[in-house]
């Protein structure tokens, strides 16, 4: 067992140890009286991106280009196994986990970068929040390799108490309390339900680990009203519920908006971006490896159309930017969940290609919003007259919110037309139609942005501060892959294809 | 409900697809109180230490008369004492406050302003704003307390605008050393108060009448 065991999860080992040695770091040296208390947040984001750069990538003997191309970028670990389960079964490691894992590893990289700024601009000398992300980093990768009910609550849990403090953040400001003290609340319950899910699957099965799962439910035709499956049925009915609750899809997202509202602009860049990735991965896991059964398509078609039409008609009649996005975000949970609920090896491809195309616009959309917030921008309207007062800026968030609206040829309208060619292959029709009408209607809001910035002249203009050259350059970067994706987007398709492959296989 | 959810529904699409920048544009100014008639001070209530034994005396009434329809504004007016009565609670040790409140929730997250039309006697009032309290120990229920000065030039007619910001955070009429920041979308009632003592320097201090008249109070939202 411990031959490879310990090996294997080395990144996740190194970042607990680097995030432990940053917070002994920040204690001692922020209350030194020597050092005249410094305020260590930059130093500790700069050393926490380091860390988490330096984390990323696994060389193997037998590298693939696109393997060397993120080796390039980032500083390797050798970690000389591809595909192995750990820890009794408790972990596993392929190609689906570490592409996942890489991809967590960027997003978390990206979120630093954004904050390295707003700690300054916001007076916020909250060096612990930078080990939250850490901490929270490392619980997403556990959580992304987790092979067993166990080990999955257990990095629930762990990302869950991570997640509960940080919208708390500014402690000075009720509403930021506020967010979070509802945040933990329901947060808890969707835990508690989750768990209860999984006791009862152990109760009436008396296994948790994924592989016998899937052994067991192979032809098992789970009914509410069977002697012994009604049991399974809610065990699992539970468990789905819990995650739904997480990934804030309706009818479980009403916490959502008030938590992405109330919470510092940062934490809703977080909150908004990393989490769907490591419980999206989760979740393929579970109920596509594990519990797969034609009744849970019925119950993940219902929140995707749901979530879909809310999240297209609740974002119209909004006119804070939180919030609008919040909805947004809500909306594209919706479109995801076409991929996921088909239930075809095409229908995971087309879902991580979504997740990754949605990631890269919305670290787009929130780091011109923290650009921006610097002259208090919270309403649509500030945006009034951008396009006179920074054309580079304005050309930027219109391209970012084309590609939300899912205009040709951007990297939007790729990941909306792989997932409705995917639902139109298996057969939901009707999932495809009201993905086609409701991106229809958001493109009224999205598109209302761009008409704001070079058609609306406001009352009083506001005129916003240069950005960082950090912020900047990720501006740059993510710009680049939405409007040239769909030149060459061959090799994405290639590793998320077998990303799919290697979770059904 | 039904209808009324409908209609709703509809002037939101008729917004949402307008795309009138206006609409978008929250509300620069919103009239919360007015003290035009004797209906507008019902939701108001006068007090003083007199419930605890202090002597000041207070009211707040309009001075409309029953047969009079022209709108004339509230009047805060009493007289300020700083003795104790006999019967008074052992732990009061001074006397002389008084003022109005309202309890009523109120959502001023779109304004950064507050501003109120009023006739002063050289007296240096405190406007007060409460909060829900978040923050406060389990079971507590006693709302944040944000205080203000409010200096109305005597025996004229003006508007006085407080930013928001100005508001500093208060217990029991001392201030919090504290860098807290009021959500102003949770607020739960407002209040206009004075004290015998205490108050900045060159207002009004010790016992005496004082006479107050308010037209109306409201939000805005200053660029």
């Amino acid at each position: 067992m411990f031959e490879h065991d310990f090996l294997a999860p080395f990144p996740e080992i190194f970042l607990i140890n680097a995030t432990i040695i940053l917070l002994i770091y920040e204690v001692v040296l922020s209350t030194s009286k020597k050092y005249d208390y410094p305020p260590l947040v930059r130093n500790v984001s700069w050393l926490g991106l380091l860390s988490v750069v330096r984390l990323g990538g696994r060389v193997w003997e037998n590298e693939e280009p696109y393997r060397y191309l993120i080796t390039i970028l980032l500083l390797a670990a050798n970690a000389p196994l591809t595909v192995a389960n750990l820890f009794y079964n408790n972990l596993i490691i392929n190609n689906f986990t570490y592409f996942c894992q890489i991809f967590l590893l960027l997003n978390t990289a990206s979120t630093i970068v954004m904050c390295l700024d707003y700690f300054k601009e916001e007076s916020l000398n909250a060096f612990e929040s930078i080990v939250l992300i850490l901490l929270f980093t490392r619980s997403m990768l556990l959580m992304i390799s987790a092979y067993d009910l166990i080990a999955m609550y257990l990095a629930i849990e762990l990302q869950s108490l991570c997640f509960y403090v940080i919208p708390a953040l500014k402690r000075d400001f009720e509403f930021s309390t506020e967010a979070g003290l509802k945040y933990f609340i329901l947060g808890a319950f969707s835990s508690g339900i989750l768990l209860f899910g999984c006791s009862m699957i152990y109760g009436f099965i008396g296994v948790t680990n994924f592989e016998e799962l899937a052994k067991i439910f192979i032809g098992y035709k789970i009914t509410l009203f069977g002697a012994q499956s009604s049991g399974i049925f809610m065990g699992i009915l539970f468990i789905a519920v819990g995650f739904l609750f997480k990934i804030t899809t309706v009818p479980f997202h009403m916490w959502a908006l008030d938590v992405y509202e109330g919470s510092p602009t940062l934490v809703t860049t977080f909150f908004s971006i990393a989490p769907k990735i490591s419980i999206l991965a989760n979740m393929v896991r579970v109920f596509i490896y594990s519990f797969y059964d034609p009744t849970w398509q019925q119950l993940f078609f219902f929140c995707s159309i749901a979530s879909m039409i809310l999240g297209a008609l609740a974002a119209m009649a909004q006119n804070k930017v939180k919030r609008l996005l919040a909805y947004s975000s809500i909306g594209h949970v919706g479109y995801l969940f076409i991929g996921f609920s088909c239930g075809t090896i095409e229908g995971i491809q087309s879902l991580l290609i979504g997740v990754f195309i949605y990631v890269l616009m919305t670290i787009n959309v929130f780091a011109i919003v923290l650009a921006l917030r610097q002259n208090c921008f919270k309403y649509i309207a500030d945006l009034g007259a951008l396009a006179k007062t920074n054309p580079i800026l304005t050309i930027t968030l219109s391209i970012t919110m084309f590609s939300y609206a899912g205009i040709p040829p951007l990297a939007g309208f790729c990941s909306k037309f792989y997932l409705f060619f995917v639902a139109l292959g298996c057969g939901a029709y009707l999932l495809a139609l009201i993905g086609v009408v409701t991106i229809f209607i958001s493109c009224f809001y999205y598109i209302r942005f761009v008409k704001i910035m070079y058609f609306d002249t406001p009352k009083t203009w506001i005129l916003y501060k240069p950005m960082d050259r950090e912020k900047s350059l990720l501006l740059a970067i993510t710009l680049f892959f939405i409007t040239f994706f769909f030149l060459y987007p061959s090799p994405f398709f290639l590793i998320t294809h077998q990303m799919a492959l290697s979770l059904c296989l | 409900m039904l209808r009324a959810l409908l209609q709703s529904s509809i002037a939101a699409t008729r917004r949402a697809v307008a795309w009138n920048l206006k609409d978008l544009t929250p509300a620069t100014e919103c009239d919360f109180f007015k003290f035009a008639t004797a209906a507008d001070l019902i939701q108001w209530e006068a007090y003083s230490d007199a419930e605890n034994g202090g002597m000041p005396q207070c009211e707040l009434n309009n001075m409309n008369s029953v047969r009079c329809v022209c709108k004339m504004p509230g009047v805060f007016a009493g007289n300020l004492s700083v003795e104790l009565m006999e019967h008074a609670n052992t732990r009061m040790r001074r006397s002389g406050f008084s003022g109005i409140r309202t309890v009523q929730d109120l959502n001023l997250e779109d304004f950064n302003t507050i501003a109120m039309r009023v006739k002063g006697d050289g007296w240096c009032y405190v406007s007060t704003i409460r909060t829900e309290n978040w923050m406060g120990a389990p079971g507590a229920t006693d709302p944040n307390t944000w205080q203000a000065f409010v200096f109305a030039p005597r025996d004229e007619w003006s508007v006085i605008k407080i930013p928001l910001a100005r508001y500093l955070p208060t217990w029991k009429g001392k201030i919090v050393e504290s860098d807290a920041e009021m959500n102003a979308a949770r607020v739960t009632g407002m209040g206009l108060s004075l004290t015998a003592e205490g108050g900045p320097e060159g207002g009004e201090q010790g016992p005496g009448p004082f006479r107050l008249e308010l037209d109306w109070i409201k939000a805005l939202r200053v660029t």
